[in-house]
């Protein structure tokens, strides 16, 4: 169940940096997103 | 998005093969038997944590010997010393049995931001053999939450990160985290099959003061002043370390005082896991050579000497198989002792340094 909600809030912050993504007009914070979203997709896949 | 999802691909990938490693052991037909950590902790089951449990069983009644190796994924002499166990030792009377892998959710992933390659190698005469460097702890991914104070089932308060350590968990707790549950799996393998002497084998951080060391339980102070003379004689110099009556969750502490096993805790030097060490590399793992350590030496802030030859596996790998060796022979020699328990057919410290670990590990091919 734990394992449950840690994925969700995971998925609930994934979510939001790629919110910002789409929604940053500079290219240095898009690149920043870039590089947050790995691992936050790692984690969600349980992979790392 | 699309640069995201390539980069995570890539590193998933190689994430993803290091989380399912298959660890390449040899076991010997008619010689070893291998059952899990599951048959003595059914919560392991189809977890990372469900290790192997290795037994050479002469079938003649006699003391018996659990060593445990691979407690912590990024201390390799532990590993591989009882690898050679594994793989060389005949045992003639009594029995022994061999963790290689204490804690597999240790051994399936490396920590961030430290550099550490996911393998390293050894030299055997049939080419390199591959092991997996890992890391001190649990798995995030395996064990989350981590708390803020990790409170052990003795009431001791420790740092939330230790709930990751498997050597801060015994006696184990059956439906714990998992590293409690992996804990508690050990102590009712010692305690089901009466284990008379437990080894756990570990590596230190050249700077840490308990280092080229053995820790003992009380219990043990009859026979420690012999196990350090003998393995002197050996030229394997050896500090005791009397196990704190406070410190609790150890193997040293918590399986002296909850089984009757006699357990003693051995150390090495291993500069890959120290905070001074240079660039990490699979040389620095296996050589131990790093010119912040002999620097650090000359400064007087290590508690072994490093010059520039390093501190090689070899070394700390025959300072094991010597320890263990040894604390079998004392022990043989105790009154208490019903029959003896006869490991053969394993190298030397001498023998070690001179032929290299790789001439005692068999061909996993073969």
């Amino acid at each position: 169940m734990i394992l449950l909600i840690y994925r969700v809030m995971l998925l609930a912050i994934l979510g939001l940096v790629i919110w910002n993504l789409y929604d940053y007009k500079k290219k240095t914070d898009r690149i920043n997103c870039t590089i947050v979203i790995i691992p936050f997709l790692l984690r969600l896949l349980m992979v790392k | 998005m699309v640069i995201a999802l390539v980069f995570s691909v890539i590193t998933g990938i190689s994430f993803y093969k290091m989380r399912n490693y298959d660890a390449t052991f040899v076991v010997r037909e008619g010689i070893v038997e291998q059952t899990k950590l599951s048959d003595y902790n059914p919560n392991l089951e189809d977890t990372c944590g469900n290790a192997d449990i290795f037994t050479i069983d002469s079938g003649k009644p006699g003391p018996s010997l659990l060593i445990i190796g691979g407690t912590h994924g990024n201390e390799p002499a532990s590993q591989v010393a009882a690898t050679l166990f594994l793989e060389n030792a005949t045992v003639s009377s009594g029995k022994v049995f061999i963790l290689t892998e204490a804690n597999k959710c240790g051994l399936n992933f490396s920590y961030p931001q430290e550099g550490a390659p996911q393998t390293y190698h050894i030299d055997t005469p049939f080419g390199e053999r591959e092991f997996v460097y890992g890391a001190r702890a649990t798995n995030f991914v395996d064990q989350w939450p981590v708390p803020e104070v990790y409170i052990h089932r003795s009431g001791s308060k420790m740092s939330g990160q230790e709930s990751r350590n498997l050597n801060r968990a015994y006696p184990g707790v059956i439906d714990g985290n998992i590293s409690e549950r992996i804990a508690y799996a050990i102590t009712e393998l010692v305690k089901q099959n009466d284990i008379t002497l437990t080894v756990d084998l570990h590596e230190a951080a050249p700077e840490y003061p308990v280092n080229n060391a053995i820790v003992y339980h009380e219990k043990n102070s009859d026979m420690i002043g012999q196990i350090v003379f003998e393995l002197e004689m050996k030229g394997v110099v050896i500090k005791p370390e009397s196990s704190p009556k406070d410190f609790r969750g150890l193997t040293h502490r918590e399986l002296g005082d909850y089984t009757d096993t006699r357990v003693f805790l051995a150390e090495t030097s291993n500069a890959s896991q120290g905070r001074i060490r240079g660039e990490m590399t699979e040389e620095l793992i296996v050589t131990g050579i790093d010119k912040f350590y002999t620097k650090a030496t000359e400064l007087g802030i290590t508690y072994v000497d490093y010059d520039e030859s390093g501190v090689h596996l070899n070394e700390r790998v025959g300072r094991h198989v010597a320890t263990i060796m040894t604390i079998v022979d004392v022990y043989n020699r105790m009154p208490e002792a019903e029959g003896s328990l006869d490991i053969n057919n394993m190298p030397t410290y001498d023998e070690i340094i001179t032929n290299g670990i790789g001439n005692y590990l068999l061909n996993p091919d073969e």
